[in-house]
């Protein structure tokens, strides 16, 4: 993706290539933002349309406060919740969680001294692309964000997959950095493990 | 005067905090007992790796074609851009 001082001039000259790039680069995340707001998946959609033509009509008024990505993503949100209070459905707040969980995270792998007790085992894998490959086909990753605290799963997803900061991400979700830090963190946390356990199948499988 | 390892963060410390490392979120003087215990503790190294490894690939773990884009939807969307740029 170019930065935004070479896509900006780009997309206001009328440049449908640098259009479609960030069309089709951006609608995934967006259309994933709008579902966790949003009653149905139809409704998500028909914000997210809403929201491109937005961009279209707007764009001569960017002021380029923010990323041009970041506008995008906080005109979906905006949308999607005014959408979702209007039709009576709001995000549930709960669902984020208290910021401390009894003894912290996964206290049960540690002793009370606060070493390992149940230490994770040496993944085989020495890169990010090794591992990708190794999950490759696998649909992991998309079903641990499925099952996880929502809230955890929203974060998360605009911070790893969408590649938005964490301000970003807090404006968004109208969290506070200290939310928007213990939920990522501990969806992290859920990834990482299922991706031990997955690791630790495949490896058993390949001795039998 | 304290010895330095009553400063620095347990193996659960390591835990709850390698998010925050990773992520240059954190004081410079956490950062070094982080380090320190990190030279120190193979699981803990190899955990903060997982991590870091867990977050370089998440994007491309994500199948996000199956969140594209309607095709008819997108040309239209492209139309419209074409249709406003022409003054």
């Amino acid at each position: 993706m170019p930065p935004d001082d070479e896509l900006v001039p780009a997309l206001l000259e009328g440049d449908d290539r640098a259009f479609a790039l960030i069309l089709d680069s951006w609608s995934p995340g967006l259309r994933r933002l709008a579902r966790r707001f949003c009653r149905s998946d139809d409704v998500a959609d028909e914000v997210v349309q809403e929201t491109w033509k937005a961009v279209i009509t707007g764009l001569p008024r960017f002021e380029g406060r923010s990323s041009l990505k970041t506008w995008v993503f906080t005109i979906v949100a905006n949308r999607a919740r005014t959408r979702a209070t209007r039709e009576g459905r709001t995000v549930p707040l709960s669902s984020i969680g208290s910021a401390d969980e009894d003894g912290g995270l996964d206290a049960d792998r540690f002793a009370s001294g606060g070493g390992w007790l149940r230490p994770p085992s040496g993944w085989a894998v020495d890169s990010p692309e090794s591992l990708t490959l190794a999950l490759e086909g696998s649909g992991l990753v998309s079903r641990v964000l499925e099952g996880i605290p929502p809230m955890q799963a929203t974060v998360v997803t605009l911070r790893d997959v969408d590649g938005l900061g964490s301000k970003e991400v807090c404006n968004l979700l109208e969290i506070t950095e200290s939310n928007q830090r213990v939920l990522l963190h501990r969806g992290r946390a859920r990834l990482r493990a299922a991706i031990e356990e997955w690791l630790a199948g495949e490896a058993n499988q390949a001795e039998d | 005067m304290r010895p330095l390892t009553y400063f620095m963060p347990t193996c659960h410390d390591i835990y709850e905090e390698a998010s925050a490392f990773l992520g240059d979120e954190m004081s410079w003087w956490r950062r070094a007992m982080f380090r320190m215990h990190l030279s120190m503790c193979d699981v803990c190294q190899e955990v903060v790796r997982q991590f870091d490894l867990v977050i370089r690939s998440a994007a491309e773990a994500v199948d996000s074609t199956v969140d594209e884009l309607d095709a008819d939807v997108r040309a239209s969307l492209l139309d419209e851009f074409r249709a406003s740029r022409v003054d």
